[in-house]
This record gives structure tokens, C-alpha cells and sequence, in this order.
């Protein structure tokens, strides 16, 4: 490595905040660096050109690697309802794709992968299909909980195809290492729908509804795994009727205080009345 | 008589451990020194020598200890290099179908884990053939490969899958290009003179989607462990060596030469170099071995 190169490292590495004259080896890893002004010019001049050209290489290599990724993932999936998520899954995959069944590695987590690749496909997916569904009964400031309740039936109709491996998958994205990626997901499915349907809140709500939104939707999936009616209606009135829950607490939490009072006040004196045992006593 | 002889040994050689000690500093740059003049120096554990040498010595280190060396690979890691040789094939975690190149695979430790591998897969279509090419620069490893494989019967009409011993060089293979599915290289890739031929080797071999995964000693990122990892390895390993295989320089160049190997770091940007994609390493017992494995897509 030449001398030239070694500065550059430096300087991409961020040794450009430290003082030429006052420079110090940050880790004993790296050595000394002593920039005078010429050379040092000579780097920033040849650095900004570098970087440009070196990053958009990087990220070509990452579109290339992703998109082999997603070619293997998407053909994996045909082989879910017969394998399950699992590493024969994508082996078989791999070799559906065109490459050999080793190539499996790729993907470390093994069906951890295979699962988070669904679960982001079908949040994309229900993100099309949610920006072309009618918007009107947004425009009103009450809880928009049909479109709620629609966006929750689609994205869980989504799993249909791979029901029966499906108690295994939500296994899989409980273990501790995927877990970081399931919640992941979670979220960005829940922001998604708030999103979507007109929740534009920047105080605390904001947690609120996205928390209450995300203990739905898992409630109903759990839900549906044992729904055997047709056309899932019994899916639906769960889900319709966990939105009603939440939408009676929201409007507990948004009473006004006041007006509460006496509401407030006879309950504690029935439950003081309870606790003494004076009910009880006729 | 014997043991006063290895007495003897001893108090001679610990002056030499004592230098040894103090010794990296310096020849790194005298390394660095010889790179600058001539290309045609390398390194045989702290010596510089000539690349034509490293090539003889390192046969001969293995010559020597070819009988004893898994038992001497026991005694040094406390059986530990087993487990480290099992995880590296649960990462590889191969199919039915795979066609795996062994490198540097004379005694057989990752073939037969391999084809173990498979017998514990479920039974493989008809379509599907596995097969193995365990290759070494040196014949006398491949002798005792194949004489435990037959013991153990790792043979075809056993186990199913074709076993092959070659006798070749890792930088230059006689094998065609696009061949092999998986290439690994267990401890092995340490005593080539240019790993960068080695690399470029595997992946000219390798068919597109191949994967290549290298088990090689490395580098404690941690200091005090490193202190304790160092002490063992200069003051106890020889010994060993000594004791066991009755051989004190093997194994002098053995501790040198994992010192002198990139850290892993490193080695995944030679990794890269080659052509490999999604390259990715793994420590194992907090770095003293690291799994580095690499994609041909």
C-alpha cells in the first residue's frame, strides 16, 4: 500500500477532523498520519472524486447481490406449503433459480430470512393496494374503522395460500434472533395502515394508536390461524370487534376530566362501599 | 536416555522462546523491507525465506508429522478443533447434490463430517448425486486420509457418495473451471505461499452460486486474551510437539504461522478481492479460529 492510499484510508475514515499538525493515532491500529498542507490538498482533491464513484459501485453490487437474493426468496416461497420455512425451502429454491442447492447460505437465518421476506412483500403489497382504495370516509374526524378493518382482512387473507405452515412461521419469528426483524415488520405494516388511513398525529397518540394497532392485528392473526367459516367472517366480526375495544378506550382516555367527576366519584364510593363490606350487608 | 535428550532440548530452546517473544516486531520490518526489494521473499513462520523454500519447508513440516497429526490436533486444542470443524460444516450445511472440493483436506476430518452431513439428511432423490474431491498438496496426508476412510467406511459402495483423492496444489488445480458447488479449506490456506492464487483458484473452480468457506486460525481481538493465548501457544505448543510427535520446529512454525496470517478482517477484503460476494465471517472461540465464507454469484 502505498503512502498515498494509506492517507486516503485515513481520511475516509474520518481523520479529517483531526488536525494536520496535531494528529494522533486514534486506535493503535492506525498509524500516525501527518498531513502538511500541500499533500493534504492533493487528497481532498482526489477524495471528493473517489467516493462518488466508489459508492455508486457499492451500490450497484448491493442492488446486484439483493436482487439474486429476492429471485431465490421468491422462488422459495412455491415450496413453503410442501417443506415449510425452512432451509430445504430455499435449497430447493436456490436450484429452481438456476444455481445449486448450497446456495442456501446465502441466507444465514434460514427460514427466519424466508419468513421476513414474506412478511415485507406482503406489507408492500397491501401498501399498493391501500393507496388505490376510496379515501372519503377519511375525511370525517371520526375513527376511519372500516378501512381499519379492511387493511387488517387483506394482510391477513395474504397468508391464506400458506396457512397450514403458518403456526410454524410465527414460531420462527419468535425466536430471539429474529425477533429484531419481526418487529421490524410489525411496525412498518401498523405505521403503514395509520398512515394510510389519514393518521397524520405528531404528540403521543402517535405510540398509542400504533402499539393498539399492532396488539390487533397479532390478536386476529392468532385468530385466524383457527377460523374455519367461510368467507372468514368470524375473523372479521374479531377483528371489527377488537376496533370497537380499542376505539372505547380511546374515548375514556379522551374524556375531559371534569366533566368525568361524578361519574369518577360514584365509582370510588362503590368501591369504597364494596371494600368495607357494606353492600353486602343487607 | 530419551528424556534426558528432550531435557536437553528444552533448556536449549528456551532461549529461543525468549527470542521469539521479542522477536515480531522486527521482522515485520524486515518483511516489509524484503516486499520492497524483491517479490520473491515470503515468510516460514518468522523466518524470511524464499518462496521456492516456503514451498519445500512447508511439505516437509507435513511429511513429518502426517502420522501424528490428529493426535497432536487433539492434544493442542483439547479435542476443541473437532467442535470447531463441526460448526463450520453446520454453517456449510450441505445438500443432496452438492459437489464439494475439500482443500487441504488430506486427513479427511472435513470430508468425513460432510458426507455424515448428508446420511443425516433425509435420503437423497435419485437425481441427486453428492460427491466429494478431497485434494492435498501432500501425499503422505492423503495416505492416512484413505486408509481412515476405508477403516471408517467412508467409501462409495457404503456411503453413498463418491469420495475422490487428488494430490494437487491449491494455486495451481488441475480441475476444470465451473466444477465444484462448495470449496472449503480447513486450516490449510495458512501454509500457501500466495493465498491470492489460492483464492482465485477457488473461484475459477467454483460454478456460479458455489460457496466458499475457509476454517483458518486468526486473531483475538481482545489483549489479555491474546496474552494467554500467546503464552500457550509459544511455551506450550513445541512442547507438545516435542513430546508427542517428537518434532519441536513443526510446531514452532505452526504457532508462527497463525501470528504471521491476516486477521479476519483482512482476509475477507482478499476474500472480496477475488471476486467473492457476500462475504461474511464468524469467530470462533473469541477469534482464535474464524469461519470466513464467500459466494460466487
Amino acid at each position: 500500500m502505498t503512502l498515498l492510499q494509506r492517507v486516503f484510508r485515513s481520511v475516509r475514515n474520518g481523520h479529517r477532523y483531526i488536525l494536520p499538525l496535531a494528529s494522533v493515532p486514534v486506535n493503535k491500529n492506525q498509524r500516525v498520519l501527518r498531513n502538511y498542507s500541500q499533500s493534504k490538498q492533493d487528497t481532498e482533491a482526489k477524495e471528493l472524486k473517489s467516493p462518488a464513484i466508489s459508492v455508486s459501485t457499492e451500490h450497484e453490487e448491493h442492488q446486484y447481490e439483493e436482487s439474486i437474493k429476492n429471485r431465490i426468496l421468491l422462488r422459495a416461497l412455491e415450496y413453503v406449503p410442501k417443506t415449510g420455512w425452512s432451509v430445504e425451502s430455499l435449497s430447493a429454491g436456490a436450484e429452481s433459480a438456476g444455481y445449486p442447492g448450497i446456495t442456501h447460505g446465502l441466507f444465514p437465518n434460514g427460514g427466519g430470512d424466508l419468513v421476513h421476506y414474506f412478511n415485507v412483500k406482503c406489507n408492500e403489497n397491501l401498501v399498493e393496494q391501500m393507496k388505490s382504495w376510496p379515501k372519503d370516509d377519511l375525511k370525517d374526524n371520526k375513527v376511519p374503522s372500516k378501512f381499519i378493518e379492511n387493511a387488517i382482512m387483506t394482510r391477513l387473507l395474504m397468508i391464506e395460500p400458506y396457512k397450514s405452515t403458518w403456526p410454524k412461521a410465527m414460531a420462527i419469528q419468535a425466536l430471539p434472533n429474529n425477533v429484531p426483524n419481526c418487529l421490524a415488520t410489525l411496525l412498518s405494516l401498523v405505521d403503514d395502515i395509520c398512515y394510510h388511513s389519514g393518521d397524520r398525529s405528531v404528540d403521543f397518540n402517535w405510540y398509542i394508536r400504533r402499539v393498539g394497532l399492532a396488539g390487533i392485528y397479532k390478536a386476529s392473526e392468532l385468530f385466524y390461524l383457527t377460523d374455519n367459516s367461510t368467507d372468514f367472517s368470524k375473523t372479521r366480526n374479531f377483528v371489527s370487534s377488537r376496533i370497537r375495544d380499542a376505539q372505547l378506550i380511546q374515548t375514556a382516555l379522551n374524556l375531559n376530566p371534569v366533566a368525568a367527576a361524578p361519574q369518577t366519584l360514584t365509582a370510588a364510593f362503590v368501591t369504597a362501599k364494596n371494600m368495607l363490606g357494606i353492600n353486602t350487608l343487607k | 536416555m530419551p528424556l534426558r535428550r528432550i531435557t536437553a532440548k528444552l533448556l536449549k530452546t528456551r532461549a529461543s522462546v525468549s527470542f521469539f517473544r521479542t522477536r515480531p516486531l522486527v521482522t515485520q520490518v524486515s518483511d516489509k523491507e524484503s516486499e520492497r526489494h524483491s517479490t520473491k521473499q515470503t515468510h516460514f513462520g518468522y523466518q524470511t525465506v524464499d518462496e521456492e523454500e516456503k514451498w519445500k519447508k512447508v511439505h516437509e513440516v507435513f511429511e513429518t508429522v502426517a502420522e501424528k497429526y490428529d493426535l497432536m490436533n487433539d492434544a493442542m486444542s483439547f479435542g476443541i478443533h473437532r467442535l470447531w470443524k463441526d460448526i463450520f460444516m453446520a454453517r456449510l450445511a450441505p445438500t443432496h447434490g452438492t459437489k464439494l472440493l475439500d482443500m487441504a483436506g488430506g486427513t479427511g476430518d472435513i470430508t468425513f463430517r460432510y458426507i455424515n452431513y448428508l446420511k443425516n439428511l433425509n435420503p437423497p432423490p435419485e437425481d441427486k448425486k453428492s460427491s466429494v474431491t478431497v485434494c492435498d498438496i501432500n501425499q503422505a496426508m492423503l495416505d492416512v486420509g484413505k486408509v481412515r476412510a476405508e477403516k471408517q467406511g467412508y467409501t462409495w459402495d457404503r456411503c453413498g457418495v463418491s469420495v475422490e483423492w487428488v494430490c494437487g496444489d491449491a494455486e495451481q488445480l488441475q480441475l476444470p473451471d465451473d466444477t465444484f458447488t462448495a470449496y472449503t479449506i480447513a486450516f490449510g490456506i495458512r501454509n500457501c505461499t500466495h493465498v491470492d492464487r489460492v483464492l482465485e483458484e477457488a473461484y475459477r473452480v467454483l460454478a456460479p452460486g458455489g460457496r466458499f468457506m475457509c476454517l483458518e486460525f486468526s486473531h483475538i481481538p481482545n489483549d489479555a486474551l491474546q496474552w494467554v493465548y500467546d503464552q500457550y501457544s509459544f511455551q506450550v505448543i513445541p512442547v507438545l510437539g516435542q513430546l508427542i510427535a517428537g518434532q519441536w520446529r513443526p510446531y514452532q512454525y505452526l504457532v508462527e504461522s497463525i501470528r504471521q496470517f491476516p486477521n479476519q478482517e483482512k482476509f475477507k477484503s482478499m476474500i472480496e478481492d477475488a471476486g467473492f460476494r457476500q462475504v461474511t465471517y464468524e469467530n470462533l472461540t473469541f477469534g482464535t479460529c474464524a469461519i470466513h465464507s464467500g459466494f460466487k454469484i
